[in-house]
């Protein structure tokens, strides 16, 4: 990767740059508009460098599910009241930063190393069953990692919903704030979202549990694939296309056993090395393929409901269409 | 210059420009946007060091990864935090309103001085 820099680069470094400053400076609704320009850039970036996954995972986790639920947040409150203070220390604290940062970034940027750790990961992978070395580092060297990670997805979901549960104990399925009035999210061209998400779904389901299964010899993987879903989710709960199963009373008990299920069956999974006398966490033998695959099956369905619950946490989208 | 050398510049300016938002800003939800922004010029960098070699440290991507879905955690409680305590703000500016006609941004304004 010592390539010099391109036009290409420069250009999608300027556009990173503008969008960065947009998103940081801009009212509340451009920001967050601004910033899935951003993630979009940024995923561009991540694909030039090599790493196919985090452009997925930017582009399905950053961009897309936190862009939702930035817009989600923005359009449901009308404060943009944000009152400036001084615009000096600003700049002399970014003037000290870079100058920490750059003369010591730019001296280890000079030593070009080889990665020490791609030769190893390269040397262990076959034991693992998986072809593809970031699923292999992420559910095999890294499960740790990985298990620690669902878990504070998971804890984040919970606590949102419990504030949630705290809000409304009347009305279980989204409800109306007295003090907030929801503006109308989807007023025109409402039909033609309906149609668009009606057709794209039945894609992105596809599309998720494609990158779930391709997680094993390519690019993908439980948390790309758990972020798809979970977009597909949103999409439908915003134009009121969500199938009955999903909305009635039993769902939120789905929602809640779908939660934790990843991480339960994570820990579960995890307990098999000590019965076969191994350490804690480690899948060896023929089996090793079968159990990094169930559990990043079980991954997937915890991490699209940690999604879809901090998202329908923030106010139910139900009501939107129907008024 | 090397590819290198941009991807670190570009992640040093977008973390910096982030965390002085992040620590000026009184509004939250720019200040949580501020904070996402910080996580990804960070990783960035982390990137931009994993991709010096030949091939790029896939080490270092399964951590990218892993920052990327704790940002998106944090953010979306961030996000509901933030609700919350807008709708509590919000109450309490129309008790005010309804108690004294002074109203909010008078002298008697709870939230106003905290933000």
């Amino acid at each position: 990767m010592g390539a010099d820099v391109g036009l290409l680069e420069v250009v999608a470094g300027i556009l990173l740059v503008g969008a960065a400053a947009v998103t940081l400076w801009a009212p509340r609704l451009a920001a967050a508009v601004s910033f899935i320009g951003f993630g979009v850039v940024l995923s561009a970036f991540w694909a030039v460098m090599g790493a196919p996954d985090i452009a997925l995972a930017e582009a399905a986790l950053g961009a897309g599910v936190t862009g939702a639920l930035f817009i989600e947040t923005v359009t449901r409150h009308d404060q943009t009241g944000t009152r400036e203070g001084p615009w000096w220390p600003g700049a002399v604290a970014a003037a000290l930063l870079a100058a920490a940062l750059v003369p010591s970034l730019a001296a280890t940027a000079a030593a070009t190393a080889k990665a020490p750790t791609a030769d190893l990961v390269e040397d262990m992978l076959p034991a693992t069953g998986m072809e593809h070395p970031v699923t292999g580092v992420l559910l095999a060297f890294r499960a740790y990692d990985t298990l620690l990670e669902s878990g504070v997805l998971m804890m984040a979901g919970v606590a949102a919903l419990a504030l949630r549960r705290e809000a409304a104990p009347s009305a279980p399925l989204g409800r109306k704030s007295a003090a907030a009035p929801v503006p109308p999210v989807l007023s025109a061209g409402t039909d033609a979202l309906v149609w668009l998400v009606r057709v794209i779904a039945p894609v992105l389901l596809l599309a998720g549990l494609w990158l779930l299964f391709a997680g094993s010899t390519d690019s993908g993987g439980a948390f790309q694939s758990g972020a798809v879903l979970a977009a597909m989710l949103i999409l439908l709960r915003v134009t009121g296309t969500v199938p009955d199963w999903l909305t009635a009373a039993g769902s939120d008990a789905l929602l809640r056993l779908s939660l934790v299920i990843g991480v339960v069956v994570f820990i579960v999974a995890g307990l098999l090395g000590p019965l076969a006398g191994q350490p804690w966490l480690s899948w060896d033998g023929g089996w090793a393929f079968a159990a990094i695959l169930t559990v990043e099956i079980l991954l997937t369905v915890g991490i699209a409901a940690g999604l879809y619950a901090l998202f329908i946490s923030l106010g139910g989208a139900d009501e939107v269409v129907q008024s | 210059m090397s590819a290198v050398l941009l991807y670190l510049l570009l992640g040093t300016v977008v973390t910096v420009a982030g965390t002085v938002r992040m620590l000026l800003v009184r509004d939250l939800m720019a200040r949580l946007v501020a904070m996402n922004l910080v996580g990804s010029g960070s990783l960035l960098i982390l990137l931009a060091l994993g991709a010096r070699s030949e091939e790029t440290d896939p080490v270092l991507s399964a951590l990218v990864i892993t920052g990327l879905v704790i940002t998106v955690a944090f953010t979306g409680f961030g996000a509901v935090l933030i609700r919350r305590i807008e709708e509590v703000r919000a109450e309490d500016a129309a008790g005010m309103d309804s108690a004294a006609p002074g109203g909010p941004g008078g002298p008697g304004d709870p939230g106003g001085e905290q933000r």
